[in-house]
């Protein structure tokens, strides 16, 4: 038997080196298709390894700073390297100013963030100015070793920016650096602890060289662990409680020296809601205060300006009552029982300020002494308390120095912040209270020593009470890479089309292989053989066809990734966004892909050869008319009613939906179209063969010739509208961002320009005031919002990522702008960014994205949650109430900003920027604005650009899509090529009876041409058809992103293509007529 | 005379060389209109050559063919493809009908080059009246596939007549019928000579078949012999 088999092999060696092409062309795009899929994710989880180090944990402490020492003992206790680090925002300036990089992240290290990372003598070899560069931002930069930098830093500010009276502007610094080294992956030169592939701009830098600079003590706001023992982050956070101090919950407990007891306060100016309640569960008795810097007292005629307010509890004075100091009863010259107004401002976000007044009665008048002479009262506010005299004061207020007198000097020099007035603490509270908690300052009587009331106050408050976030970004991180983008399923699904027609026409060949074997299988069953001996003949042989296919299409397989990693990492790297993938052909994935193929193909073997094994002796012949059944007739009939009537009503659906129409529907009517007009061709088809010709005409022997190999040419007609249908469908969804862009109802949501800060602008724009300071010339309104970093979740983040950035969006400020695919019911309709200002639950607040994001991004949909972490600790949830058409935002979740100024007090300033204006003026908009806040670390694009990056991705896809689809449309033609060689084979003696009849050879290719050009022209009509019906929505679009030029193209190229094979091979087969053999015997 | 044929010759192989066998040797034959012929001799002998090259599905190394005082050898490609679907029909062993046609449609085959409409009209009423003639006229709807071998070649003789060709060429037209098949198509084939007054040159072993044409020549070692016994 095996000698047989290889007899035969050899024999019919053509035939099955052809079929052993067709597998290896299946092989190569499924192996393919698995091993890229299987190299991103290897690439990505050694990206995880790579961008960590040695890291295994992390605690953040966000916008709040720890000190240095606390990662000393968290070391100890954990018995596990761990590091301070100072993480800070920068922009970098080379070139004197010409090449200016926004984004950095300047990384302050000791020397033992090297045994943390897991090397030696590296980050730790940095003193003074000298830095080290990840090698991306060098090339970026365009720098060398010993090459200079300007790093323009947000400072370590323990003062949340937007805190009341808390000036700016000692925000920022500028440093001149030197580059000592570059850094690459092997070195942990792209460290980050976000879920993002595409690498970072780092600046690695001494950690007291940086707290020198800023003029602060052994701050740190990331602590860095490295642990092989297991280590929960619970385990963790217990650690952490157990070491962390007052000072790393960003508190200060002096001593009081007036009573002798303690004095709680914070660099923070207001004391956090978390630390309000804990200082009230601790058993002792205290005192809580509130200071306030208030604009003026007024009583009559007389007026005080600038002063500070504090109070006293609810014993001491009646809500609506003041007791002021002797010095201030007597410049109102005010005595009890008279009525004071107080004006002050409200600081909102943004700075936004409201002028308020109210008014008190004066219940006494006391000495400036003892508690009432307490400076201590008066909070520590950066750029106020601490300034020498009323004219050096520096707050987020305007302070009109005009109104500050002698007398005022001198109060402030003599008693510096001490509270001329004193009000009703709840009601203090009532009008004071603002984001960054209710109180200033808490004071604890004697009888306690510190370590005792640093303990009961810890002990009543965990570090994530003030979101100090305890994570294991390794084990995240590889889980996130695990579960991200599954590039096997997607080259898989973008190569689709071209596995099909490699299968279909492995399929093709193994069942024309056979065919054209039928007499060999009736001679052996004529001699005795059994049919078991005969099934087992030709599976051994197709098995053996398939193995060397196997291995043919390994070696393609090999230049198929060779070729999609380049391009990856070059024209398709918009998809990847990072340059650092990696070929990874590990045998278990390419035995497992390569065994599926061998299945498919010993199974296609076995169907084919159970199909045509004889049953008897008689000859089994194309001859015989296959004639289908009166029932499979009917059932068929029903099917296209079925399927016109369902896509009929899916369009008419759509089409009068009040909702935005859906693409899905008209893909699924479209697919249907095609399937009912494949239908009607076979109806034709059986029609045709039916029909009997009274005179022989052209057009009569075509409709014959290509009823004959109904299946046969109905199997041609489906490969290529198929492969027109997926080109045209999919194909036609590239996004063009420039269409309709200045619409509102667009992907920019009609806005001109998309600024993000690193450094968070605090200003509002919008206000004429502020612009007249900055110098802006050019009109312009700005909608401004806030954002709470996250990992990015668009289509650039190839891992899964469950906490996408958070973007305040200001009430009203984007009503009808952009599109809104999906909406939750039970929502407003008519307004749906309104419903963002309901809180839907305690701690459930609605959110907003791009449904691509929650689709894709995410893997959830509209009315699912994501869960996250407020700053105080509270886990809150948001649940996704709508869905936008593809636009700017992608990437992020919309709340609203009530609610992130809420959730997230500490965020301050707004870092997203939305221009609007006119179209003529943006280039001026954009300059003046990078001219004005260039030390913000700016990042400006037109609106369209930035969709196009988004787009670009999309397009990126379908662009290989439709490369794939091409080349499967190519092997569709190739396909057609074979079935028309071998048809020409079969007809050879049709052909030759032609001649010998006295047909032109012209005639004859004339004819040959038409009829395989009919099921080219039928297959591209049937195609092209159902894919109009599927591009529907695209068309209806507002946005209109149908881009239909480059696809009418490839139906060009692909008909040309396939028109010239057709006439080659017909002029060829036809020219190679042996009248003479052909017509002797069959 | 309708066809004359002057010191054929035919080989296979190169020429001179040790492989090259000769056909047929200086062959010379010629045939009046209604006279039919038939050719006998040995399997490679020889005469399926000879008939090819009438055809002119082939062409001789060296002689002429003479067909109504018109030298086939000399014609053009087109000259050629008129001579095979005007002048000559040609019956071959086997039936050649397409599978996809029916009968009538099979007997039409030879007339799709026409574009007048007249022409296929008349071509359409001769084909009926083959079909009538050679006994098929009932199953003219079916297809080959569904008939006997005998209707097959019958069919395959009107096909060859319905150009109303001068000159009938069958090549062993009997070769996979029955007797009473074998006996039916010798029969038709001399009446088309004698009614038709068609002449039929007639390749065969059967001695039965070849006792009806006009004619017998023996084809041995590439020449034609005349059989003295026939009519």
């Amino acid at each position: 038997m095996i000698r047989l088999i290889f007899k035969n092999l050899l024999f019919f060696f053509k035939k099955n080196l052809t079929l052993a092409l067709g597998i290896a062309v299946s092989t190569a795009v499924i192996t393919g298709a698995l091993v890229v899929g299987d190299s991103v994710n290897q690439s990505l989880l050694s990206l995880v390894e790579e961008r960590l180090g040695g890291v295994t944990h992390a605690i953040d402490a966000g916008d709040r700073y720890l000190s240095g020492a606390l990662a000393e003992r968290l070391e100890k206790d954990l018995d596990a390297p761990t590091t301070p680090v100072l993480r800070l925002d920068a922009i970098a300036t080379t070139g004197g100013g010409t090449k200016r990089i926004p984004g950095i992240r300047l990384y302050g290290v000791d020397p033992s963030f090297d045994r943390v990372i897991g090397i030696e003598n590296y980050y730790g070899t940095l003193t003074n100015e000298s830095v080290i560069i990840s090698d991306n931002l060098a090339q970026r930069l365009d720098v060398q070793p010993g090459d200079e930098i300007m790093l323009r830093i947000r400072k370590a500010f323990e003062v949340p920016l937007e805190t009341p009276f808390v000036s700016d502007a000692e925000a920022m610094t500028t440093i001149r650096v030197t580059v000592a080294q570059l850094a690459d992956q092997s070195v942990t030169g792209r460290f980050s602890l976000q879920n993002v592939q595409s690498p970072p701009f780092n600046i690695f830098i001494s950690r007291s060289f940086l707290l020198d600079r800023m003029e602060v003590t052994d701050l740190s706001n990331l602590l860095l662990i490295r642990t092989e023992a297991p280590l929960t982050t619970n385990k963790l956070s217990e650690s952490l409680s157990r070491n962390w101090q007052l000072q790393d919950a960003g508190l200060l407990l002096d001593p009081e020296p007036l009573s002798e007891g303690w004095m709680l306060h914070s660099p923070r100016v207001f004391l956090d809601e978390a630390i309000i309640r804990a200082a009230k569960k601790v058993t002792s008795d205290k005192t809580f205060y509130l200071s306030y810097f208030v604009n003026a007292f007024q009583v009559g005629e007389k007026t005080t300006p600038y002063s500070f307010v504090s109070t006293l509890p609810g014993d001491q004075i009646a809500p609506d009552e003041i007791i002021i100091n002797k010095w201030l009863a007597d410049d109102l010259q005010a005595k009890a029982g008279d009525t004071l107004t107080m004006r002050y401002f409200l600081v909102g976000p943004l700075r936004n300020l409201t002028a308020e007044e109210h008014s008190f009665r004066v219940s006494k008048v006391v000495s400036l002494e003892g508690f009432y002479a307490d400076s201590r009262l008066m909070p520590d506010i950066p750029g106020l308390s601490d300034a020498g005299n009323c004219r050096d004061w520096e707050t987020s207020v305007p302070i009109d120095l005009e109104k500050i007198r002698k007398k005022d000097e001198d109060y402030w020099n003599a008693h510096r912040g001490t509270p001329k007035a004193f009000i009703n603490l709840d009601q203090a509270i009532g009008l004071w209270e603002n984001r960054f908690g209710s109180a200033t300052q808490i004071r604890f009587p004697p009888g306690s020593s510190r370590g005792e009331l640093e303990s009961a106050l810890l002990g009543q408050l965990k570090p994530s009470d003030l979101g100090l976030s305890v994570d294991d970004p390794k084990q995240t991180g590889l889980q996130a890479a695990g579960n991200g983008v599954d590039f096997g399923q997607l080259f898989i699904g973008l190569s689709f089309f071209l596995a099909l027609s490699g299968i279909i026409l492995s399929f093709l060949l193994i069942r024309l292989n056979l065919q054209s074997r039928n007499h060999h299988m009736e001679t052996l069953r004529a001699i005795g053989w059994p049919a078991k001996r005969i099934r087992q003949l030709h599976l051994g042989e197709g098995l053996v066809t398939s193995l060397i296919g196997l291995g043919l299409g390994l070696g393609l397989t090999w230049v198929y990734n060779i070729l999609v990693f380049r391009a990856l990492n070059t024209v398709w790297n918009d998809i990847v966004l990072t340059d650092s993938l990696r070929l990874f052909f590990r045998p278990s994935v390419v035995l497992i892909s390569l065994g599926g193929v061998l299945v498919i193909a010993v199974c296609s073997q076995i169907i084919v050869i159970n199909k045509h094994l004889p049953k008897g002796i008689v000859k089994l012949s194309d001859q015989r008319r296959h004639v289908p059944g009166r029932v499979l007739i009917i059932l068929k009939q029903l099917a296209i009613l079925g399927m016109a009537l369902s896509s009929t009503g899916l369009i008419i659906w759509q089409i009068l939906a009040k909702d935005t129409i859906q693409p899905l529907p008209f893909l699924l009517a479209g697919a249907m179209i095609l399937a009912l007009l494949l239908l009607v061709v076979d109806g034709i088809l059986i029609r045709w063969d039916r029909q009997a010709l009274n005179q022989m005409t052209a057009g009569g022997f075509l409709r014959k010739s290509l009823s004959r190999n109904r299946p046969r040419n109905l199997s041609v007609i489906t490969l290529f509208s198929l492969g027109v249908f997926l080109t045209i469908a999919i194909g036609a969804n590239r996004k063009d961002a420039g269409l309709e862009a200045g619409r509102k109802d667009a992907g920019t949501g009609g806005f001109l320009l998309f600024a993000e800060a690193t450094v968070p602008l605090l200003q509002n724009l919008n206000n004429p005031e502020v612009r007249e300071e900055n110098g802006f010339e050019t009109p312009f309104r700005v909608v401004q919002l806030k954002k709470q970093d996250g990992d990015d979740a668009s289509c650039l983040n190839l891992n899964q990522v469950s906490q996408p950035p958070l973007l305040g969006v200001p009430s009203g400020a984007l009503e009808d702008r952009f599109t809104f695919t999906t909406l939750l019911s039970g929502m407003n309709p008519d307004n749906p960014w309104g419903n963002l200002d309901k809180q839907l639950a305690d701690r459930v607040f609605p959110a907003i994205a791009d449904q691509t994001v929650i689709q894709w991004g995410l893997g959830l949909q509209t009315g699912d949650t994501l869960q996250y972490l407020s700053e105080a600790g509270d886990s809150i949830r948001f649940v996704l109430i709508g869905g936008l058409a593809n636009s700017i935002f992608q990437g992020n979740l919309l709340i609203s900003a009530s609610v992130l100024d809420q959730l997230y007090p500490s965020n301050s300033g707004s870092r997203i920027l939305l221009f609007d204006g006119s179209m003529e003026q943006a280039e001026s908009i954009e300059s003046e604005f990078i001219r004005i806040y260039r030390d913000h670390g700016i990042g400006i694009e037109p609106t369209t650009t930035r969709l196009a990056r988004f787009n670009s991705i999309e397009n990126t896809y379908l662009s290989i899509f439709l490369i794939m689809g091409t080349l499967g449309m190519l092997l569709g033609t190739l396909g057609l090529g074979i079935i028309l060689l071998r048809n020409l084979q079969e007809r050879a003696s049709e052909l030759a009876l032609f001649r010998a009849s006295g047909f032109s050879r012209t005639f004859i290719t004339s004819l040959i041409f038409r009829e395989y050009a009919i099921l080219l022209a039928v297959g591209t009509l049937i195609g092209g058809t159902a894919s109009i019906i599927s591009v529907i929505p695209g068309i209806l679009s507002p946005t209109g992103e149908i881009s239909l030029g480059l696809l009418l193209m490839i139906l060009v190229i692909l008909i040309g293509n396939g028109l010239a094979w057709i006439f080659s091979l017909a002029q060829s087969g036809i020219r190679k007529i042996r009248m003479v053999q052909e017509l002797k015997n069959e | 005379m309708i066809l004359e044929i002057n010191n054929l010759r035919k080989g296979y192989g190169v020429s001179g060389s040790a492989g090259y066998r000769e056909i047929l040797s200086g062959l010379d034959l010629t045939v009046r209109p209604g006279q039919s012929i038939a050719i006998t001799g040995p399997s490679g002998s020889g005469k399926t050559t000879l008939l090819n090259l009438i055809a002119a599905l082939d062409s001789p190394d060296e002689g002429i063919i003479s067909y109504k005082g018109l030298t086939v050898n000399n014609l053009n490609q087109n000259e050629l493809d008129e001579y095979r679907n005007r002048s000559i029909g040609m019956v071959f062993q086997l039936h050649h009908l397409l599978p996809q046609f029916t009968l009538l449609e099979n007997v039409l085959l030879p007339t799709l080059p026409l574009r007048d409409q007249k022409q296929r009209e008349v071509a359409r009423d001769r084909a009926e009246q083959l079909l009538h003639r050679m006994g098929v006229w009932e199953v003219r709807n079916q297809r080959p596939a569904e008939l006997s071998g005998g209707e097959c070649q019958r069919t395959a003789v009107a096909r060859a007549l319905i150009n109303n060709p001068d000159l009938l060429l069958a090549d062993e037209p009997t070769g996979a019928l029955d007797q009473d098949n074998a006996t039916l198509m010798a029969q038709l084939l001399a009446e088309i000579s004698q009614t038709d007054g068609k002449a039929v040159i007639l390749v065969t072993h059967s001695v039965d078949l070849a006792g009806q044409m006009d004619a017998v020549y023996h084809l041995d070692r590439g020449i034609l012999v005349a059989d003295n016994q026939t009519k």
